[in-house]
């Protein structure tokens, strides 16, 4: 009962945007 | 790399972060690319920028203690990412 619910759990992930040097 | 658990990482100083809703924006100005981190990325990346420097096993216990997550599973991930911004010049280990 005093436990939290733990949140659903999704791999980490990085993602790549873009490159200002090319911008 | 091999992490192990008490490998010690922090973010690098080329580095700014700003937080978009649950994920966050990172731009790498000496490597020049920008990047976006999920929710759980954006919560590993905030336990750094908060301690300053933590250990692998510390961000795996937090995880754990955070996510519904098999422990196998979350290092193999935890790991698996900070490779990732360790190839990205995001984190560097601490000697």
């Amino acid at each position: 009962i005093n436990s939290a619910p733990k949140k659903a759990y999704k791999s980490p992930k990085l993602k790549v945007l873009g490159s200002v040097k090319k911008l | 790399m091999d992490f192990t658990a008490t490998t010690r990482i922090k973010l690098t100083g080329s580095q700014s972060s700003s937080v978009l809703g649950n994920e966050t924006i990172v731009l790498n100005y000496e490597v020049g690319n920008y990047y976006e981190l999920n929710e759980i990325g954006s919560f590993i990346w905030s336990l750094i920028q908060t301690n300053g420097e933590m250990t692998v096993g510390d961000i795996e216990t937090k995880l754990l203690d955070e996510f519904d997550v098999e422990q196998e599973v979350c290092r193999e991930e935890l790991t698996e990412f900070l490779n990732h911004l360790l190839n990205e010049k995001l984190i560097e280990t601490v000697e």
